[in-house]
This record gives structure tokens, sequence and C-alpha cells, in this order.
């Protein structure tokens, strides 16, 4: 399993060939779940139980709904494309947003962030937008190209280097405050 | 948001160069879209960015997620994943209106099929031509010691019906009333046929 490609494993998962369907979507599991906690955790303002509960729903996604995911496709744009849009709708009500800032002012750092700059930063990643925090988390934390965060939303890379180019113009501005 | 190939251009010089590494071409690119002081906050912040994701500590995830989620994997019991399923409240409703509405059916139409039984019950068949087998419900009047004889040539006949007692009126033209009995038992007499044929209810 180790040696297939994640469409391979998705298409053993689908078809459940030789019994070996639990098996590989555990592959998967692998691969991914770790990459989208921490993709969860910096675009849910360092939330790690919404994280967690996000990865666990994100495969509960996969598991109900795999005959969405068409072949021809990549498969990590599109499983990030799911987080993505899972992050979008938690953010779509303004109660939900002001809880999150809320959240953001109360939580007392963790030993990782004892570093000034980085307590600085992880706060002005937080008051971001969610769109801007997604693209900065995938770019810089998922360590995605340009390429693979295009195909995650769907539009052209120029596209993608205006947004970014907004979105770091827009830390700059509460980083430097 | 609209692309600006200024900015797709300037976002990637951002990414690789310090200003003071552009070229002049790129310096003035860069210089119509924002100062040197906005540039260099911005590459600044998108270096501590990328050093403040790589510094940052890699989450592991809880195992026991694991187990629960694989449990539920799409490939397992059919009725198992189906009863697991979120029904929202209007589609139960619908089911139940449906199930409701099919029993109903079924209710009334048995019902509409033993009302035919009762009305055959009232009916009198002839299956012999020596013999009337007359099956009568307690609806009917029991008229005992009741023959009727009919000719061997006669291959078919018409069903004889017997008047429900509730009724009062006889059309004994058409009808066998209990008055025949008497013509009946002489038609057996003159054609042979024992009393011991008789059937007794």
């Amino acid at each position: 399993m180790q040696n297939l490609s994640d469409e391979q494993l998705i298409e053993i998962y689908r078809s459940n060939k030789d019994g070996q369907g639990q098996i590989a979507l555990g592959s998967l599991y692998d691969r991914y779940a770790k990459q989208l906690l921490n993709f969860f955790y910096f675009t849910l303002h360092n939330d790690h139980d919404k994280a967690q509960d996000f990865v666990h729903d994100l495969f509960l996604k996969i598991i109900e709904k795999h005959g969405t995911f068409d072949n021809k496709q990549i498969f990590k744009p599109w499983i990030y494309r799911i987080a993505s849009n899972m992050c979008k709708n938690e953010f779509r009500d303004d109660k939900v947003i002001q809880k999150y800032n809320d959240h953001v002012l109360s939580t007392t750092e963790p030993m990782v962030f004892i570093d000034e700059t980085d307590k600085t930063l992880r706060r002005c990643i937080s008051y971001l937008n969610n769109e801007q925090r997604s693209l900065i988390v995938l770019r810089f934390k998922m360590k995605l190209t340009l390429r693979e965060i295009a195909e995650i939303y769907e539009c052209p890379e120029g596209t993608i280097k205006s947004r970014l180019f907004y979105a770091v113009k827009e830390l700059s501005k509460l980083y430097k405050k | 948001m609209k692309s600006n190939p200024d900015i797709e251009r300037v976002y990637e010089l951002l990414e690789q160069h310090d200003f003071n590494e552009l070229s002049e071409e790129d310096k003035n690119q860069v210089l119509s879209i924002m100062t040197e002081k906005e540039y260099i906050n911005m590459r600044g912040t998108l270096k501590d960015t990328g050093n403040f994701f790589n510094d940052s500590e890699e989450l592991t995830l809880n195992d026991s997620q694991y187990k629960p989620l694989m449990n539920k994997s799409g490939n397992g019991n059919l009725l198992i994943k189906i009863l697991k399923k979120p029904v929202q409240i209007y589609k139960a409703a619908a089911l139940v209106i449906m199930i409701l509405g099919i029993y109903s059916i079924i209710h009334y139409s048995t019902l509409h099929d033993k009302n035919v039984v009762l009305a055959q019950n009232d009916t009198i068949y002839i299956h012999k031509t020596d013999t009337v087998y007359s099956k009568l419900t307690d609806t009917v009047r029991i008229i005992k010691k009741k023959i009727i004889y009919i000719s061997q040539e006669k291959d078919r006949i018409k069903p004889a019906r017997i008047l429900s007692t509730s009724k009062n009126i006889y059309d004994c033209s058409k009808e066998i009333c209990p008055d025949d009995i008497d013509k009946i038992i002489e038609l057996a007499i003159n054609n042979n046929i024992s009393r011991d044929t008789l059937i007794w209810d």
C-alpha cells in the first residue's frame, strides 16, 4: 500500500478490492491526518480539540462521499478543498467568528510560542479573514505549491498569487502595528 | 478578485528576493505598486511567517480517533450504514405517512375481498346434476332437506340464489322459495333420486 498513489488508494477503497478497502483508507489517513490537523489547527485559531474533530469529520465525509471524487482529479487538492470548505462553513456565522476571536484573546500561550515575535505573529494570523488565513497556512505551513493551492480553490495560479499578496500585505499591516 | 499581472509578479519577487537583490527593472515594477519600505516590511513579514510555521510544533493526533473512524468506514453492513444515516424530520414524517397510506390501501382492499366472499356465500352453485350443495351463512335462513334436480342434459346451470331472510319479498319466478321444496322433492322422487342423497345441513 505504501507505494501506491493517493488516487490508487481511494480507488481501492471505493471498490473494496480483495477486501483491502479499510487498509487503503487507513493508508490515506496515515498520510493526511496529521497534515490536516495542522491545517485545521492554524486555520481554526489554534483550537486543538476543534481541529481534531474536524479531521475526524473530514474522514467521515470521505467515507460517506467518496463517490464524489472524480478519478481524473488529484486527491491532495480534493481533500484540501473539502477541508477548506469546512473552515469556510465554520466561519460563515458572525457569532462563530466572535467566539473564535474571544478564544484567541483568552487562550494562554502554549509553551511552543514562548518567542515574543511568534506570539505576535500567531495573533496577527488569527486576525486575518478566513480565506487569507487558509491561504497563508496552505502556503507557509503546509508548503503547498501555488499550483496545488490554485487547484484547491479551482482558480488560476495568478489569482492565488494576487490573493496571497493581499493576505501578506494585511498581515504585514497587523504585524508592524 | 481581479488578477493583476504586476501584483502577481511582485508577489513572486516578495517570496524570493530582498529589495536590494532586485534588478532595476524589477525595482521599477515594485515601486509602481508600493514603496520600498512597504516591500521591505512585507518581505520581512513573509520571512517571519515562514520561520514561525517552520518552528511551530508538529501536532499529533489522538490515536483513539482512528479506530472508531475505521469502524465507520464504508465497507460494513449496508443496513447499519443506512440506519446510521441522519434523517431529517420531514423525511421521517413523509415515510410514516406513506406507510400509513399503503396500510390503509391494503386494509380496504382486503375488506373488499371479504365482502365478495360473503356475497358468494349467499349464492348456491349447482355442482352436480342431481345434487345441490348449498353453503349458507348465518345471514341467510337455513333451509334443510333441500334438493334441486336438474336434468342431465343441461351442462351449465345458472346459479340459483336464495334470498336472505332479512328480505321478505320473494320473486319465486326467478328464485327458490320455501314453497318450492315440495316441488323439488317431487322432482327427486320422479327421477329416482334416493333420499339418502339429500343434503342435510
